[in-house]
């Protein structure tokens, strides 16, 4: 079959499949009603204050569902090595990078970084009180590291410390959950003191500011880790070209 | 005109229409694409439309963000938190599969030189 008798056939099957898809869809739009009946989230919101946590969603995260986010946790530590795994074979080489470092960017980022990294653990520790969390927070450190890579090309990540920290986090998340097992007879269960009166301060909730603190961690150290292999890659694919 | 706009029901077809034309951006892109990583960031975009689809689902006129504050002092008249929840886990999932995804692209074309996906044909013999 020649090229020119098979790509009319792909369109026609892509646009067939297209409507299908969007005449389902729309028939979902059709069911909406407007008044739904009570469904999990109102349950979780009226169980909402026995959290003593200001924000629902964080509750939901952390508690409600805490077995989904060590999962998810899991599945972020198991890309990080696939990541580790495919790009760190190769022969790095740390030679010297052509292009220039630029003087601007070199001293923003002197300034911006502690200023970044105080962001993103606001972030973290504020997740219980305020839109954000760990997951957030911990992208916006590894933001500040991208900065520094950006301005720094030779810059090398002490990969001790970040190790450490994402296995120390790691661990403690499991040790808080066996805590909880323990205290509460509950997976995850609240063991720390968390009084409903104290709700909005920033100490308050129990261990959900402690759990989101421990994930922005291993978000943060998982994500700079996951920045440098993509950054040095580019830098060694510069210095093949040249 | 500015109430027909504030209805919930007005507001779900917008975002329906917005999130399906999204999601279909990222099926041509998918479809047609050669680049493999072109294909990897169409398969983002159709996430995208896929987040916007159920937050935006779950918003109804009047509601609030579910968090309390001063002004709200109970944890009445607020949006479903559990499809927030859920779409903040499948965020940092597709960031994480997004970032895999590019490294076995890189992988491959640096033991092949290729990035074309149409001319893959490492398992066929």
């Amino acid at each position: 079959m020649s090229l020119k008798k098979t790509l009319p056939i792909k369109h026609i099957v892509l646009s067939i499949l297209s409507s299908a898809l969007l005449l389902s869809l729309l028939g979902l739009l059709m069911q909406v009603k407007t008044d739904l009946h009570k469904s999990v989230g109102d349950i979780f919101l009226n169980l909402n204050m026995q959290t003593a946590t200001a924000n629902a969603v964080t509750s939901v995260v952390t508690f409600f569902r805490g077995i989904d986010t060590v999962g998810e946790v899991t599945v972020l530590f198991l890309a990080t090595s696939g990541v580790a795994l495919m790009l760190s074979t190769s022969q790095r080489t740390y030679a010297k990078i052509i292009k220039q470092d630029s003087f601007i960017l070199n001293v923003g980022s002197r300034l911006l970084l502690s200023v970044i990294i105080l962001f993103g653990a606001y972030i973290i520790i504020h997740g219980h009180l305020s839109p954000g969390g760990g997951f957030q927070g911990g992208v916006v450190i590894a933001t500040a590291f991208l900065l520094l890579f950006l301005a720094n090309p030779n810059m090398d990540l002490n990969h001790s410390i970040l190790t450490l920290g994402e296995s120390l986090s790691g661990s403690a998340y499991v040790l808080v959950a066996i805590i909880g097992l323990f205290k509460v007879n509950m997976l995850l269960g609240n063991f720390l003191p968390h009084p409903v009166s104290e709700i909005g301060n920033l100490i308050s909730g129990g261990i959900i500011p402690v759990i989101y603190v421990i994930v922005g961690i291993k978000v943060g150290s998982e994500m700079a880790v996951i920045v440098e292999y993509f950054v040095k890659e580019e830098h060694e694919k510069e210095i093949e070209n040249a | 005109m500015l109430d027909f706009f504030n209805s919930t029901q007005s507001i779900h077809a917008i975002i329906i229409v917005g999130s399906m034309a999204l999601f279909f951006i990222g099926f041509y892109g998918i479809a047609t694409q050669k680049n493999l990583v072109k294909v990897l960031v169409s398969f983002d975009i159709m996430e995208s439309a896929l987040f916007l689809f159920f937050i935006g689902l779950h918003y109804k006129v009047g509601l609030v963000a579910p968090i309390v504050d001063d002004k709200t002092k109970t944890f009445t008249g607020m949006v479903d938190p559990v499809p927030q929840a859920m779409i903040l886990t499948t965020i940092v999932i597709g960031l994480a599969i997004l970032a895999l995804g590019l490294s076995f692209g890189i992988e491959y074309y640096k033991l092949t030189g290729r990035n074309d996906i149409s001319k893959m044909n490492e398992l066929r013999d």
